[in-house]
């Protein structure tokens, strides 16, 4: 839920109505200030580069039949990862060097972890150590 | 169940022929003795109970698996499927002289589903249950809140051991070494613990191991196994008759090393896949026809047979119909 919560922070400062609107986001804008068609295209630009942040911001990883999927992504830092259950056994995100832990999650249940630096995170189930999944953070 | 004695390469060193009598159920029970491997009938008696037992000879029920909280399409019913294991206990034609639950106590370690099994386990008349941790009792705060419950002699530890009636019962916790991408382990500490324990028990005293997961691989990629198990086994191998009762995997499987026979039990909550069961890629809950599942969950019985080093074992699915 948090990762929304971030998103309306970013609209409201004008820049990065990311994630379906950045034209629709624009072209007011270019409304409201008919002469800065020179600001108009920053803020198109803008948008669009937070377009392409919007989509790295919020990668969700699922958990089904015991697997996560994707088992590997990368991202940048400061991304925040979303793992959601959707199988009926409990399962946990647990990093190899313990840097993360969720809660057991019953069906449906969501963990939300920020990497803020570089690296390789390898995580695991706890209760299924055989489920492995990495993620790659990259500048 | 029924499947797996009818494969015809059912003959697997790891999964020997399973001790449920269901593929032969005629109503009666038939009491299966284990030598060398191959399962033997005793006997057969009506409701359960065994001519091999003897009023004399010490009889106990293994439970596993009750999983209180899980509510999934799997099985709604689990209070109810629970209530007709404990009839079934209760009707036993000897009573047993304790219950011995081998974990998953609860599904998600909550305080309400402790005490949900505490109340229920007590609708079973008798003197003592005693239970080992599963995994699924250790979520979130380890087995904080499993010993709150479950402490059996006071140290707040999740593994113990007690005498009962000539034979050394100890109850074992392989459910919180979960390392990545390995199977489970007892770690140093409870195999330290283990040793210290036995170095005063005889060699003709007959041991009843309790542990939650397996403690030989029935299949590594499921992590169904104890990766340190066999710190174990070696530290059991000098004693006469060593019988190991683990759940975790919702089936009867056994397996027989010289004097250590290792059985897995049915569960009370929902079945399993079958070890590497084609077309099933995980471990998860598997549906079947609600006429079908009582078959699959069940109890058992164990009686030790003085003279005998091995137990009696009788598996008892709740549905018998």
């Amino acid at each position: 839920m948090n990762m929304y919560a971030n998103q309306s922070t970013a609209s409201r400062v004008g820049w990065a109505s990311a994630h379906d609107c950045s034209f629709g986001a624009k072209s007011r804008w270019a409304k409201a200030h008919p002469t800065g068609s020179l600001i108009g295209l920053l803020v198109f630009m803008l948008a669009m580069l937070s377009d392409i942040a919007g989509a790295m911001e919020t990668p969700s990883i699922g958990i089904t039949k015991f697997a996560f999927a994707p088992k590997e992504i990368t991202v940048a830092p400061g991304t925040k990862v979303t793992w959601t259950n959707h199988d009926e056994t409990p399962h946990t995100i647990s990093a190899a060097d313990k840097s993360f832990l969720s809660k057991a999650m019953d069906t449906d249940d969501r963990f939300e972890y920020t990497f803020s630096t570089e690296g390789d995170f390898a995580y695991f189930c706890t209760l299924h150590p055989f489920m492995t999944g990495i993620v790659h953070v990259r500048k | 169940m029924n499947d797996q004695q009818d494969r015809p390469d059912g003959f697997d060193p790891s999964r020997r022929k399973t001790l449920t009598c269901l593929a032969g159920w005629t109503g009666a029970a038939v009491v299966w003795s284990v030598v060398g491997g191959v399962p033997r009938a005793l006997g057969a008696t009506n409701g359960g109970g065994a001519k091999a037992a003897a009023k004399d000879n010490f009889t106990f029920v293994q439970i596993s698996d009750t999983h209180f909280g899980f509510h999934k399409d799997a099985n709604p019913d689990i209070v109810g499927g629970f209530r007709r294991a404990a009839a079934d206990i209760n009707a036993l034609a000897q009573r047993p002289a304790l219950v011995v639950h081998t974990g998953d106590v609860s599904h998600l370690s909550k305080p309400e589903e402790f005490g949900q099994a505490k109340e229920l386990l007590q609708e079973i008349r008798i003197d003592r249950v005693h239970t080992v941790p599963g995994e699924h009792d250790a979520l979130d705060d380890g087995l904080a809140g499993y010993l709150k419950n479950f402490d059996h002699d006071g140290r707040n530890q999740a593994w113990y051991s007690f005498d009962q009636a000539g034979v050394h019962f100890i109850g074992l916790s392989n459910v919180l070494n979960f390392k990545m991408g390995t199977m489970t382990s007892l770690g140093d500490e409870q195999i330290a613990w283990l040793k210290k324990d036995l170095a005063h028990v005889s060699h003709s005293t007959p041991v009843v191991v309790l542990a939650h997961i397996p403690l030989w691989t029935v299949h590594a990629a499921w992590g169904w196994g104890t990766a340190d198990a066999d710190e174990a086994l070696k530290l059991l191998r000098p004693f006469g008759s060593v019988t190991v009762l683990n759940g975790h995997i919702h089936q009867v499987l056994q397996k027989v090393e010289g004097n250590i026979a290792l059985h897995t039990a049915m569960s009370l909550a929902y079945p399993l896949p079958k070890p590497g069961q084609e077309g099933i890629g995980e471990p998860g809950p598997v549906k079947v026809p609600a006429s079908e599942l009582g078959k699959l969950l069940g109890t058992r019985q164990l009686t030790v047979v003085r003279g005998r080093s091995e137990l009696a074992l009788v598996d008892t699915p709740i549905d018998r119909s």
